[in-house]
Parts: C-alpha cells; sequence; structure tokens
C-alpha cells in the first residue's frame, strides 16, 4: 500500500466525490433536464391520489389532511428512494472501480447527496405549491419539521450504506435491498399517526425512527392539535448505530469491490 | 519503483479455494519495461489488477513510489451512459488534467468527431477502444499497466497507437500482458513467466520466451 497522508487521502476523496456528483448530476438531468422533473412528478402523483382516497374512504379526526400526507408519503419517499437508488450504485458503477481512487464508498456518497438533494428538492417544492394553494396552512413550529427532515436524511443514507455494501458483497444482498426498500412502508408511519393505535401498540410503533421522525414532522405542522409521540435522542442514538454498521459492512465490502468485474 | 513482497492471491470457488498467485516477489524500478507471459488463466490480469490497486491482494503488500496508471485494457473505465467527452471530463478530474488540452489530444487521437457526443453505450468495439485508449493517454503516469493491447482497430490505427505508446512511455516504466511475442519484443526490455501462480523473471526477452514455450509444450492449457 502506498503511504498516504490523511490530508492527501481527503483530498483526493473530495475531488472524486465532486467528479461523481457532475457526473450524477448530468445523469440526472439527462439531455433535456425532464428526468429531474419526472422524479418530482412521482410524489405529487402519489400524494393527489391518496388525497382523494383519504378524502372519500376515512375520517382522520380533526387534523389536516394534506400536511398529514405530505409528512408521511415525503419521509416514506426519502427513506426509499435513498434505499433504491443505492443498491444499483455498485452494479451500474463497476466500470469505474477500474481507477484506483475510486472506491465503493464514494460512489454511496454521491449518490447519497445526489438523492438528498433531488428529495429536498422535490419537497420544497411540493410544500410551497401546497402552501401557495392554501392546502397546508399550518406550520406550528418550523425548526422541527426541518430537523425532522435533516434525522431523515440521515437514516436514509445510514440505511443507503448497509443495503449498497450488501449489493457488493452478495448477489442474494442485491435482492434483500428490494425487500428493505419496501419494508420502509412500514417502518414509518406514513399512513397513521400513532396517537390511533391501540395503547399496546404504541411501543412496538415507536421501536422505529421514522416513525418518531414522521410524529416529529407532524408535531411540527401541528403542534397541540393533536398527540404526538416522538424521542428525538432516540432517532440520533438509532441513526449513530445505522451510520456505525453501514460504514463497518463498507469497509468490508471495499476487499470484494473489484474481485467480480469480468471486464 | 514498485515492489511486490510476498504477494499471494486466492479465491473462493465452489470447490473450495483458488490460489491464483503464490509468493510473488519484484521489483519494478522506473522507466524498466516488463512483459509478462503466462496461459489462460495464470492469474497475468490479476496480478495487473493487484499492481494497480483496485483490488486488495490475500496477503502481502504492494508498494508504490511512482504513479502507476488504471489497466488499460481497452475496456475497463468508461460509464456507458455517458457520451465520450463527459466520460473524458470525469477523468480530467478525478487525475486532475487540463480537460482543453486533453480534449484536442483524444480529438486528434480518436478521431471519432461527432460521435464523442455520443453516449460510449452505442459505440463499436473499435470505437470504444480508440476512446478508451485516447483518454488513457492524456494522463501523466509513471508506470502503464498494459493488459493485451494487440489487436486493437485496423492496420492504421495500430500504427499510430503503436507510434502513441512508444512516444508516451520512452522514458517510462510499462508492465505489459501479452501473448504475442512480437508485441513484448517491440516494447518491453525484460519479461517474465507466470505459471502456476509463480513469476519467474528473465533478464533476457529470448529467455522467457523459451520457458514459456516449454510450458506450452509440456501442458494441456491450465484454468
Amino acid at each position: 500500500m502506498a503511504t498516504f497522508k490523511m490530508s492527501r487521502a481527503a483530498s483526493i476523496q473530495i475531488r472524486v466525490i465532486g467528479a461523481l456528483l457532475r457526473r450524477e448530476f448530468l445523469a440526472l438531468s439527462g439531455k433535456r433536464g425532464g428526468r429531474f422533473l419526472l422524479q418530482m412528478l412521482e410524489p405529487l402523483l402519489f400524494i393527489v391520489a391518496l388525497g382523494c382516497l383519504f378524502m372519500f374512504r376515512t375520517t382522520i379526526g380533526n387534523i389536516p389532511l394534506p400536511e398529514f400526507i405530505f409528512s408521511g408519503f415525503c419521509i416514506l419517499w426519502a427513506c426509499r428512494f435513498h434505499i433504491m437508488k443505492i443498491a444499483g450504485a455498485y452494479q451500474a458503477n463497476i466500470p469505474l472501480l477500474y481507477h484506483r481512487y475510486i472506491k465503493v464508498i464514494d460512489l454511496f456518497f454521491a449518490k447519497a447527496l445526489i438523492q438528498a438533494f433531488t428529495t429536498t428538492i422535490s419537497s420544497i417544492v411540493l410544500l410551497l405549491v401546497l402552501t401557495y394553494t392554501d392546502y397546508i396552512t399550518n406550520f406550528y413550529n418550523p425548526p422541527y419539521i426541518i430537523l425532522s427532515w435533516l434525522l431523515v436524511q440521515w437514516y436514509g443514507f445510514a440505511f443507503a450504506l448497509i443495503c449498497g455494501s450488501l449489493s457488493c458483497l452478495s448477489s442474494f444482498g442485491s435482492r434483500l435491498n428490494l425487500v428493505f426498500g419496501v419494508s420502509q412502508v412500514f417502518l414509518t408511519a406514513s399512513f397513521y399517526m400513532v396517537e390511533w393505535l391501540p395503547r399496546d401498540y404504541r411501543e412496538i410503533a415507536l421501536y422505529s425512527p421514522m416513525v418518531n421522525a414522521t410524529e416529529m414532522m407532524r408535531y411540527g405542522f401541528f403542534g397541540n392539535m393533536c398527540i404526538t409521540h416522538f424521542d428525538i435522542k432516540y432517532i440520533v442514538i438509532c441513526n449513530i448505530v445505522l451510520t456505525y454498521i453501514g460504514l463497518a459492512m463498507c469497509r468490508k465490502s471495499m476487499s470484494v469491490e473489484a474481485a467480480d468485474d469480468s471486464a | 519503483m514498485i515492489v511486490l513482497d510476498g504477494l499471494w492471491k486466492t479465491y473462493k470457488a465452489r470447490y473450495g479455494h483458488n490460489t491464483v498467485l503464490q509468493d510473488i516477489n519484484c521489483v519494478v524500478r522506473k522507466g524498466e519495461k516488463l512483459g509478462i507471459l503466462g496461459c489462460n488463466g495464470a492469474g497475468k490480469s490479476t496480478l495487473i489488477r493487484i499492481i494497480s490497486g483496485i483490488e486488495p491482494p490475500t496477503k502481502g503488500s504492494v508498494q508504490r513510489t511512482m504513479s502507476v496508471s488504471w489497466p488499460l485494457a481497452f475496456q475497463g473505465g468508461l460509464a456507458g451512459s455517458l457520451s465520450g467527452l463527459d466520460n473524458l471530463k470525469f477523468i480530467c478530474r478525478i487525475y486532475e488534467v487540463d480537460y482543453k488540452y486533453a480534449l484536442a489530444s483524444v480529438e486528434e487521437f480518436s478521431e471519432l468527431g461527432k460521435y464523442l457526443r455520443e453516449p460510449v453505450k452505442n459505440y463499436s468495439a473499435g470505437m470504444r477502444a480508440r476512446l478508451s485508449f485516447a483518454i488513457s493517454m492524456t494522463v501523466d503516469f509513471d508506470c502503464y499497466l498494459i493488459d493485451e493491447v494487440s489487436a486493437v482497430g485496423d492496420k492504421r490505427f495500430n500504427l499510430k497507437f503503436k507510434r502513441r505508446l512508444m512516444d508516451k512511455t520512452r522514458d517510462r516504466s510499462i508492465i505489459m500482458v501479452s501473448h504475442f511475442y512480437g508485441v513484448l519484443r517491440e516494447y518491453c526490455t525484460q519479461a517474465a513467466v507466470l505459471d502456476a501462480g509463480r513469476l519467474v523473471r528473465y533478464a533476457k526477452i529470448q529467455d522467457a520466451i523459451s520457458h514459456y514455450d516449454q510450458i506450452l509444450k509440456i501442458q494441456k492449457v491450465t484454468f
């Protein structure tokens, strides 16, 4: 191994991630910039569809519908996107690993930053539209909304590191990632509020950090209009643990990264 | 200088462990040009990948005190969904090469013209090889790793390619893998034979070639 100084290694990594980011942006915006809009269309359509469904089929008590759906779906969408996109990052970029400076973790970082960017921008645009058209009117405590969003991105990234490493380690792992992606539907409180659950089940639901985060965002919107249950400390601890596991798995997957390329 | 110190490489296979490289010790100094001969499956490409640093050895170490290229093999290292130009930009950013200078050289050498703006996945094999080689020649390395370069493009391109490679590597090191004796004689000053996981080095290319001929006679192809 070459003897690298820490600062030189860091500068290489920043350069590589920067180059990868520009590449991702090119791929994202496509020739006519239409792809980015398409990415935004998905949550928009889903929110409209869900909104219709909820309006006709159920009553959700005294809280307004748009905020409820927005918080639930955007969080689910952010987590799922992180996982789905990173799961494919390794397979698609094996040729790039031909360059010594590029490691799998750089691929994951670049992908995660891009995902965080798309989902955040899309959510902001969506929020602006919904606010402008007076669908969303409650902003009880905006810092909570922002903080919960940051925690969601962190969680998505940490979870995605785990999934990405899995896809490097075995082909079974990349199948497993489909399950992880879909399981976010159950791990976030997209379709319910914890308060609606029977008392015994609340505790179980709150084991998931993203249920906490969803509740936190709803507290940011509704404040005292309804009862919310969340524990910020718990989310942070879960995220730290997940990040640790993710980074450790990345380290493990580095040793096999180029082993199965056939080029 | 590149120092290979007690390199081992084993892969897991269905039937157990497959040892590809056994205790390889080798020093390549600046300016030395080493050709490596070996049967199919002898582990030549694996060795090149380990030297380049994209794959870790199972045991032993590689010390590099000069800059080493990625394995130039006319396939790897390009992203199919991006255009040739974007691929070039990407490489320039990673290896800190001036884009304008690189672009001129790639345009001149690859002769791809307007196709440089098409996605690489739509290229023919020859076009891809031309682009790949042109891009790799824009980056300056002290040592070039070359994984089987023969049979690329038509005769004209082959000549052009030869001249460029000679030019570029005049005072640099080369580690080259090839089955063709002619190519080795042309580019290399020393040669080694990789057989049954061991590397035997010869000061004269002719000695390596006769050793390799012996192996081919005795042995049916090993995988």
